[in-house]
């Protein structure tokens, strides 16, 4: 009997053992698995993200807007950088699920894209919006796409930023992620609100003929055009400076395309006297942030006013 | 006697069910193996035909897009959505700064249609040339689109605009 019990029970640990053994394995595996599988799906995520930038970009059309839905709620990583001759854009996701955040995911990069949005910018009812307009100084040196989760509010915005809004959400028809108000208390609560030339508001505009500052997180950010104003309104202090920065280098290089062009141009017996502003801006093109884009903007003025002068022979 | 014999039979007994024990733990063990190696190819083969089709669809995109990048652009007469600057592309060929620009493209090129030329444009035959290509590699599937070419002629005065296509190519996932 003792015997047939002593067989008995070690077969029984032998088997638990390597039950055990099989069992923690398969449960390991499996957890490294869900794992990388969510970084997979987030990095899916941001690949699609960025390939759904491209039909969000401008041809001549002067702005456009998209709504992303997301399937679950989700965090985009805007990170850029000045390094190189173009700078780079790069963009990650992280997703909600019942077990919390994701880690972020692979990001996906492109040297021809300018994102404005806060440095996380993350989905309001897995949403995403995304405003689309063509920066031409006084060429068109790309597109500022703002993306935003929502919940923003408008005190008296410039006619302007209101037409644009009016326009963007076909006379209020679609939601947008965008309230215009007359009054700061008339705006919901969690918004973010955003004032024009007066104060009480998260967010301060000061703008004159269209450009101006715009004031948050104790920063001064410059501006340019609409275009800018908005990206100022919806981006962190330094996503806003860097692309500024990156634009300015895409102006640059597209700046001694034109004055060659202009050269070119002029060989071909169409006369312009292009080429030393050309030259000029594409020095001004050398910024250390938004404080400096005022030089180029000047410039650009001065060119767009020569340019349009200039008949059959316009070079852009 | 008859204990002995129990305790032989008992032992082999037992020994007989440690194997059998072992036999189906190895073979638990490469059926956990051989299910782990499908469920990983499997997996890897879905990923690498989501990738390429993540690829296609943004080269689809971009190829639609093109003609309305700032650098392709054509506005120096009326507008025209689908009008590529000729002059630009050509100026624009020898820059090195522009090397590595258009990331994940494996061939950039525009090209006439009609009226038809040959060879590759370069600064002393163009516009007397058929094709502009920005980027040159390999392994790739390409996609066309056409598109207006736009250059300034001084033969006329002013703007020629002629039948063209930018071909772009994406490298295939291996």
């Amino acid at each position: 009997m003792n015997r047939k019990g002593l067989d008995f029970s070690f077969t029984w640990i032998f088997a638990i053992i390597a039950g055990a053994v099989i069992l923690f394995s398969a449960i390991y595996i499996t957890t490294q698995l869900i794992g990388s599988a969510e970084i997979e799906r987030d990095s899916f995520v941001s690949a699609e993200l960025s390939n759904i930038l491209s039909p969000v970009e401008t041809n001549l059309e002067d702005n456009k807007y998209s709504l992303i839905k997301f399937n679950l709620d989700t965090r985009v990583y805007n990170e850029c950088s000045n390094s190189g001759v173009f700078g780079k854009q790069e963009i990650s996701t992280a997703s909600k699920s019942s077990g919390g955040w994701s880690d972020q995911s692979v990001s996906k990069s492109s040297f021809n894209r300018y994102i404005f949005s806060r440095g996380i910018e993350e989905t309001n009812n897995k949403k995403m919006h995304i405003l689309t307009n063509p920066l031409d100084m006084p060429f068109k040196m790309g597109d500022v796409m703002i993306l935003h989760g929502g919940k923003y509010c408008f005190v008296n915005p410039s006619d302007n930023v209101e037409d644009i809004f009016t326009d963007l959400s076909s006379n209020g028809a679609q939601d947008i992620g965008v309230n215009i108000s007359s009054r700061v208390d008339s705006c919901p609560k969690n918004y973010t609100t955003v004032c024009f030339n007066a104060n009480g508001c998260d967010i301060k505009v000061i703008t004159r003929d269209g450009e101006g500052t715009v004031s948050k997180y104790g920063r001064e950010l410059i501006y340019y055009g609409d275009a800018l104003q908005l990206a100022a309104i919806f981006s962190d202090p330094e996503v806003y400076e860097c692309q500024i920065k990156r634009l300015a280098k895409r102006a640059g290089e597209l700046g001694v395309i034109y004055k060659n062009k202009a050269l070119y141009v002029e060989g071909s017996g169409c006369s312009n006297n292009l080429v030393s502003d050309l030259q000029s801006f594409v020095l001004a093109t050398n910024v250390t942030g938004s404080r400096d884009f005022g030089r180029i903007a000047q410039i650009a003025k001065s060119l767009e006013e020569k340019n349009d002068g200039l008949g059959k022979c316009k070079i852009f | 006697m008859m204990d002995l014999e129990n305790v032989k039979y008992s032992n082999s007994r037992g020994q007989f069910k440690i194997q059998q024990m072992v036999f189906v733990l190895i073979a638990v063990m490469i059926l956990f193996g051989i299910v782990s190696v499908f469920f990983v190819s499997i997996r890897f083969g879905s990923l690498k035909s989501g990738v390429e089709d993540q690829r296609k669809e943004a080269v689809f995109e971009q190829v639609r897009k093109m003609a309305g990048t700032p650098e392709f652009i054509w506005t120096s007469s009326e507008s025209c959505a689908s009008c590529v600057d000729m002059d630009k592309l050509i100026l624009l060929k020898n820059r090195t700064s522009y090397k590595g620009f258009w990331k994940d493209i494996s061939l950039l090129k525009v090209s006439r249609v009609y009226p038809a030329y040959t060879g590759e444009c370069t600064l002393g035959s163009y516009p007397e040339c058929n094709s502009i290509t920005l980027v040159q590699g390999d392994n790739y599937e390409s996609y066309e689109s056409f598109v207006s070419l736009c250059r300034y002629d001084g033969e006329i005065g002013g703007t020629r605009c002629e039948m063209g296509k930018i071909i772009m190519g994406f490298e295939g996932v291996k």
